[in-house]
């Protein structure tokens, strides 16, 4: 296979890799993984220079002294391995949030072994030879008896980046979060396919361009995450709530309810204490609604400023009277764990799901607004009158 | 061998945009835009896959495939075309006058004319006894109808620098048309040295590009109202104080629709979204002809910020936003009336104000305006 072969195999991957970190540049100051995304790709940039730079070496095996070629070829080692460790932290921390467990730190904390012991062999391998050597007389590329071992680490992250994303996947509540966990797995197969193209056919020289496709994916992901959710409280923005609605009322079958929230006088709340406060009760509220709803495979979004939506399963009303009620209670509770010096009063209407004609969505969402509002007024009444 | 290494090369983009179309078709809510994007990558895909197929010789084969690849090679260029056209003017091409449609479809036509006849007359191209790809006397002509179209679309995003007055939009259509150049130098590049295959896999990486810049606008802006988003509010802000000008001064203007909850509460939710959006088009013309960062700060507070001379200045800008609101009013109609309060703040660079507090200083002046105004 000629140098140009790897060179233009290269080359492309290169260019739309640059782009994302381009792109990425001054947009991501508010995520905390961006970092480890931004690491992955420099990692996986370095690596198929590495490969452009090491074959173009055995091209031209009369041009560059031995010490060079060592060089290039740890290199290359290390960023490859290197790749793989930071693709499985990355797709780790998107699945486990920010804020892990001492247990699972642990754990991430030995996932750095075999990166470290790689890298430990790779450094040692001109004089134990144990990745791989380069002859001093002609200059070849040998294959070490510890090369098999690299592979396999390589192979181990990625195949264990893809379980975790399937076992996620697997126990994941929330429908959007479903997709997101099937865009890290895929992400992750890709690559592997193309690792097992080019062990069937040397040839094709696939392993570097499906694993910057694999990145490329983890990308657009990322992107998708940031357009559909809410930064303040990790719902669902409205956005997502309207793409929700259109796959909902073509496919589903079964009953469903649309739900309206509001906090009264949110604005007093602002106000008086400040918007710090304001954004502190939204996610209190946010994290309330999602511990009502941990069980069932329902959609939270945040609507507008104090407003949330929520889509139910369920066939009576008085079911759906009982978990707004179950709501107000749990938000009510962790207002008084978290000690907040105001309170949250939560007015709620909501809206049944007919068929597309008499309930489009729309309408379904004028419904529950109206009867929200009925909720809100009267509660303002009975406050008065006591 | 030269199949192997076209396998090697095409494998990335490919795979590349088919993971963007499959990303596109997950999203339920299928606008002109997308529909448009994802023809345009479809066809790319295509091209990609035929052109890797043209190099297995065989005759019968190599015939087909080499006519769906020269079908396609304008036609990318024209879909190119008709996507810039949708970003900038909002419309497809098949909205032109009849002279400007005719002059685009007209080569189209006889290029197809050609290409079908081409078997015989082996005008474009031909396949020899060998199963080989041969060149046809008019072998450049699909090359200069794409050029041709490219061109076009270069020449279309300079118009619109010229024409649009958002400092954003104005950005986008320089970037679009660099972008353009990008395919066009590549082909070149590749008729140039031989053995180097990029013009193809660098389109494909353009169209990554495009694609990337319309998940960032998603990002970057409201989805109600259009306008930039809170975030993009945050980062503009940032990046502009640390560029001052010279003559100028930085102003922000803090705006927030008067009676907004009172509009909610009566009519509700729909209603209220529709005032938003009215107010942001109000907002949006009164910028037209000036420079300016537009955006929605959040529910019904809006920002904007925007070099003036002086207070003076900025004060009659005030003002005229003001009259804008009470025309629109007259003409728009509506149950209830749409007006806003306005602060503004400068960054007075001798005492380096920090940003927090400039949105304090606006804020602070448009509530005693809006206690005055009411």
């Amino acid at each position: 296979m000629s140098f140009e072969t790897y060179l233009q195999t290269d080359f492309i991957p290169i260019l739309a890799l640059l782009a994302i970190l381009l792109n990425s540049n001054s947009k991501f100051a508010s995520i905390p993984n961006a970092k480890r995304f931004q690491r992955l790709t420099f990692f996986i940039i370095g690596s198929l220079l590495a490969d452009a730079i090491t074959w173009y070496m055995f091209s031209r095996t009369d041009l560059f002294p031995l010490t060079i070629m060592w060089i290039a070829n740890i290199a290359y080692f290390i960023l490859a391995t290197g790749t793989s460790y930071f693709w499985y932290v990355y797709v780790y921390y998107q699945i486990n949030g920010e804020n892990l467990t001492l247990h699972q730190k642990r754990n991430l904390t030995l996932c750095k072994i075999p990166f470290l012991t790689i890298c430990v062999m790779v450094i040692l391998s001109p004089w134990t030879h144990a990745l791989f050597y380069i002859d001093s007389v002609t200059h070849a590329y040998i294959r070490g008896g510890g090369h098999l071992l690299y592979s396999l680490c390589i192979m181990s992250y990625i195949i264990s980046a893809c379980v975790i994303s399937f076992v996620a996947k697997r126990h994941a509540l929330f429908r959007t979060e479903k997709t997101d966990y099937n865009f890290l797995l895929c992400a992750g197969i890709i690559p592997l396919v193309g690792f097992a193209f080019q062990i069937i056919n040397p040839d094709l020289l696939y392993i570097w361009p499906s694993s910057s496709v694999g990145v490329c994916l983890l990308y657009i992901n990322f992107q998708e995450q940031r357009i559909s959710i809410d930064a303040l409280t990790s719902l669902n923005n409205r956005k997502n709530l309207e793409r929700f609605l259109q796959v909902k009322v073509n496919k589903d079958n079964c009953d469903w309810y649309f739900i309206m929230l509001d906090v009264d006088d949110f604005k007093f709340i602002n106000d008086k204490f400040g918007h710090m406060e304001g954004d502190r009760a939204l996610q209190l509220i946010a994290q309330g609604l999602k511990k009502v709803l941990g069980n069932s495979s329902s959609f939270i979004c945040r609507y507008g400023g104090d407003e949330f939506a929520i889509i139910v399963d369920g066939t009576k009303d008085y079911e759906i009277d009982t978990l707004i009620q179950s709501f107000r209670d749990t938000v009510w509770d962790l207002s008084q764990v978290y000690e907040t010096p105001f309170h949250i009063h939560l007015s709620g209407g909501y809206a049944k799901f007919v068929d597309l004609q008499t309930t489009p969505p729309l309408r379904l969402v004028a419904m529950a607004d109206e009867k929200m509002y009925n909720d809100k007024n009267m509660r303002k009444h009975k406050h008065m009158k006591i | 061998m030269d199949f192997i290494l076209h396998l090697n090369i095409y494998m990335f983009p490919m795979i590349l945009l088919l993971v963007i179309v499959f990303s596109m078709r997950k999203n339920p809510i299928q606008t002109m835009h997308t529909q448009l994007f994802t023809q345009l990558l479809l066809a790319t895909i295509l091209l990609l896959f035929t052109d890797l197929l043209s190099w297995i010789s065989n005759s019968l084969l190599s015939l087909v495939i080499n006519m769906i690849f020269f079908a396609l090679t304008p036609l990318v260029s024209i879909m190119w075309l008709n996507y810039l056209t949708f970003c900038f003017q909002n419309k497809t091409i098949f909205k032109y006058s009849l002279i400007k449609k005719g002059l685009l479809i007209c080569p189209l036509i006889l290029y197809y004319f050609m290409l079908i006849v081409t078997p015989i007359t082996h005008w474009i191209f031909q396949i020899n006894l060998h199963g080989q790809y041969e060149r046809g006397t008019f072998f450049l002509f699909p090359y200069i109808l794409s050029f041709f179209y490219m061109m076009i679309s270069f020449i279309l995003c300079l118009l619109s620098i010229e024409k649009n007055g958002l400092s954003t939009q104005k950005n986008k259509a320089l970037s679009y048309a660099g972008l353009t150049l990008i395919p066009l130098f590549s082909t070149l590049i590749q008729n140039l040295f031989l053995g180097i295959w990029i013009s193809l896999p660098i389109t494909a990486v353009v169209e990554f590009l495009l694609y990337l810049d319309f998940q960032n606008q998603q990002v970057t802006t409201d989805s109600l109202t259009r306008l930039n988003n809170r975030g993009c509010f945050d980062i503009y802000l940032r990046d502009a104080v640390t560029q001052p000008r010279f003559g100028f001064q930085l102003y922000l203007f803090m705006m927030d629709l008067n009676h907004f909850k009172a509009i909610n509460d009566t009519y509700g939710h729909a209603v209220g979204d529709q005032a938003l959006v009215q107010t942001a088009d109000i907002l949006r013309k009164c910028l037209h002809n000036n420079e300016g960062f537009l955006s929605r700060y959040g529910g019904d507070e809006f920002a904007l910020i925007r070099f003036c001379e002086n207070d003076r200045v900025a004060q009659e800008f005030a003002n005229q936003i003001q009259r804008a609101f009470i025309t629109a009013n007259n003409e728009l109609n509506l149950p209830y009336s749409l007006s806003i309060s306005i602060g503004f703040a400068h960054l007075h660079k001798e005492w380096g104000t920090p940003v927090k507090t400039l949105i304090e200083t606006a804020d602070v002046m448009m509530y005693q305006n809006k206690k005055g105004g009411r």
